[in-house]
This record gives structure tokens, C-alpha cells and sequence, in this order.
């Protein structure tokens, strides 16, 4: 871990807002992503961004400085990502994908790019997978983790981890199906 | 599909995690795998859509709220709340729960009161016009009251306006009770009265 993040770490520990702001706007793009992905929705996304750095604050000050922060990061927004879904079963009684927000909420379809639209496209797809495989297409394909540490994070063997990554990819494809001209 | 091994290598060769090597041995059975071919073929296009995404920016947010509320607001943490509330709270019971009780209520001492005072309908009606309005406004102040006092929306103040809410209709209820009680023992000296009349009626029978 670079020093500068290291000493942000700790003056943030000790109450600093400034480097608490700091460690934020480093790493708020790829936890506001992470979230837009998991939830399906840019207001779902904004919660669980402020409960990872909010979760994030109140742990700080046991984070181990041998590990990476983001790793650590990423764990607490996998962990808020878990709690918030089950949350929202027990709020709506239903799964996340039949209420899921794909669209992004901000108005004015005239200020809505191309890339926008693939996104939230991409979103709605991945909202209707099954939890635990959006997850792991997740963890794999954009956070870049192997099959052993996802495996770990979860719970589950790697070989549960490698099936539903399959499964995930399947059913996206199956999803996409005719979509190609969007990309 | 019967190649045993189909969903692992896939797995691992889209997953990226092979070995120059390893992804020689595994092209290597693709090509004499109908399964593993096929499969690998139709999910690299699943691959190549996740590609596309764009890295979203982040809208303005209060980033120091996340540091003032862990050190202020331990609640959030435990009970998981989300600090910017969008969706309005829903009250526990809500008000309008004991409008019905306290309506009906009302009516009946009401009725109770128009035996003794024989009002009309028309007076009635106009009474119980005046009851309504008097029930909307009286809600109407309550809630308004409740907002200004607390108007923001962590999950402190939210615990703290359930609480008030609670009060609130705690005391409703009570005088409820109160007037409930009060027509019960109207009725009781009625009832009273009338058997005391009827024992009159029976001593003076011949």
C-alpha cells in the first residue's frame, strides 16, 4: 500500500475530515460501480456506496495496513451489497430482479448517451440473474479476483465458484440473445 | 453435453486465470471438444458484452456524512438504515389506524348524548361534519408538528419520531378510553334507571 494511503488511513483514524474525504474520492468510482451493478439502480446504488464508506468508517481503525485498502474495501461492499439484497426480500417479498431498477432514475432521455443506454442495459441483464451468480461474474469479471478468492469470500468451493460463473455467462447470453446491435 | 469437464474449463479459460501454457493444453481440447468448443464460442460473446460497460460517474454525494454519522450515529449500524432516505418512513400503524376506532367511538357517544338532548339529523350530520374537520386538522398539526421537529431523516431522528408518533396515539387512546368509559357508565345509569322503573311498575300493579 502507497504511504500517502497509509498516512490517509490513519489521520482519518484519528478524526481528520480532510483525509477521510481524500480516501473517499479515490475509491468511491469503483464502490459506486460496484453498486450500480449489484442493484440494478443508481438510488439503490447511492445507499449502499454511503453504507460501504459509512461500514467502512466505523471499522477503520481495525484495518489491518499489511493488507490493500481497496481489497478491504471491496469486501465491506460485497458484504453491504449481501445484507442490502436481503433486505430488500424481506421489504418487497419478492427477488431483486422483478423489482430491480434498471433504468437510471436522473431525468431527460435527451442527455442520455449511448453509453448510458449499454449501461443500463447491461444492468437490467445482470439484474436478472440470480444473486449468487451476479455476484461471482462480478468478483471475476470486473473486481479481478480468482475463483480460489472469491471462493473465499463466499463460503463455497472453488468449483461452486467456476459453476456459477458458467451458469452466470449462460443465462447472460441467453439474455443478450438478439441485443448484439446495442454493441 | 457430455464432455465432463466443460463448465470448469470454460470457466477458467474465460475467467483469465490460465497459464500461457494452460490455455494451449485447454485450445488444444477445445478443438477436438464439440461441447467445450461450442460452449467457450457462445459465452466469450457474454464476455465480450460485460466489456462495454462504462465506468459510471459518481453523483454529488455528502462524503464527510459517512464519517460524522459513524461517530454520531451507531444506530445506523447496527439497524443497517440507509442514511439518505428517499422513500417517505412509514409509520408503524400509522394514524390512520385508530381514525376508524376513534370515529366510531365518537359516534356511539354521540348517539348516546342525542338521546338526552334529541338533536335532529340534519344537527347531527352538521356534527359530524364539524367532528371530521376538527379529526383532519388535529392530524393535520400533528404531522406538521412532527416533520418540523424532526425534519431531517437519519435513522436517529427516525427512531425519535416513531417514539413521538407512539406518544401521540398512546394519549389518543386514552382519552378514547376515557370517553368510552364515560358513555359505558351513561348507559349503566340508564339501564339502571330503568329497572328501578320497572320494579316501580311492578309494586304498583294490582
Amino acid at each position: 500500500m502507497e504511504r500517502t494511503e497509509l498516512a490517509l488511513i490513519q489521520r482519518a483514524i484519528q478524526g481528520e475530515p480532510d483525509a477521510w474525504q481524500a480516501l473517499v474520492r479515490t475509491h468511491e468510482k469503483r464502490v459506486y460501480n460496484f453498486a450500480l451493478r449489484m442493484t440494478g439502480g443508481v438510488a439503490d446504488a447511492q445507499d449502499l456506496l454511503q453504507e460501504v464508506f459509512l461500514s467502512a468508517y466505523q471499522n477503520l481503525s481495525g484495518f489491518r495496513q499489511d493488507a490493500q485498502f481497496s481489497t478491504w474495501l471491496m469486501r465491506i461492499a460485497y458484504n453491504r451489497a449481501i445484507d442490502l439484497s436481503r433486505r430488500r426480500k424481506v421489504r418487497d417479498a419478492d427477488p431483486l430482479p422483478a423489482h430491480a431498477e434498471t433504468v437510471d432514475e436522473r431525468p431527460g432521455p435527451a442527455t442520455e448517451t449511448h453509453c448510458q443506454q449499454r449501461n443500463q442495459q447491461l444492468q437490467s441483464w445482470l439484474a436478472a440473474l440470480p444473486q449468487e451468480q451476479r455476484m461471482v461474474i462480478e468478483l471475476k469479471f470486473f473486481q479481478e479476483m480468482t475463483f480460489d478468492d472469491i471462493a473465499g469470500l463466499e463460503g463455497v468451493s472453488p468449483n461452486t465458484a467456476k459453476t456459477r460463473f458458467y451458469a452466470g455467462l449462460t443465462r447472460l447470453k441467453s439474455l443478450m440473445g438478439e441485443c448484439d446491435d446495442l454493441f | 453435453m457430455t464432455c465432463s469437464e466443460t463448465q470448469r474449463l470454460v470457466a477458467e479459460y474465460l475467467g483469465g486465470e490460465m497459464t500461457a501454457a494452460q490455455r494451449t493444453a485447454c485450445e488444444y481440447h477445445f478443438s477436438s471438444c464439440d461441447d467445450c468448443r461450442q460452449a467457450v464460442d457462445t459465452l466469450a460473446g457474454a464476455t465480450q458484452g460485460l466489456l462495454h460497460w462504462q465506468s459510471a460517474e459518481v453523483p454529488a454525494w455528502e462524503r464527510l456524512s459517512t464519517m460524522s454519522a459513524a461517530t454520531t450515529d451507531n444506530q445506523v449500524k447496527s439497524h443497517g438504515l440507509p442514511l439518505r432516505s428517499r422513500r417517505k418512513p412509514q409509520l408503524p400503524g400509522g394514524w390512520q389506524s385508530w381514525l376508524p376506532l376513534a370515529a366510531t367511538i365518537a359516534l356511539a357517544v354521540f348517539l348516546g348524548w342525542n338521546q338526552d338532548t334529541g338533536l335532529s339529523e340534519q344537527e347531527l350530520a352538521v356534527y359530524l361534519d364539524a367532528f371530521e374537520q376538527r379529526q383532519q386538522a388535529q392530524t393535520e398539526r400533528l404531522m406538521n408538528t412532527a416533520l418540523q421537529q424532526f425534519g431531517d431523516s437519519t435513522s436517529d431522528s427516525m427512531v425519535q419520531l416513531v417514539e413521538w408518533i407512539e406518544a401521540q396515539r398512546a394519549a389518543d387512546m386514552q382519552q378514547l378510553e376515557a370517553s368510552f368509559q364515560q358513555m359505558l357508565n351513561h348507559d349503566y345509569q340508564a339501564l339502571n334507571s330503568m329497572q328501578q322503573l320497572a320494579s316501580w311498575a311492578s309494586t304498583q300493579e294490582p
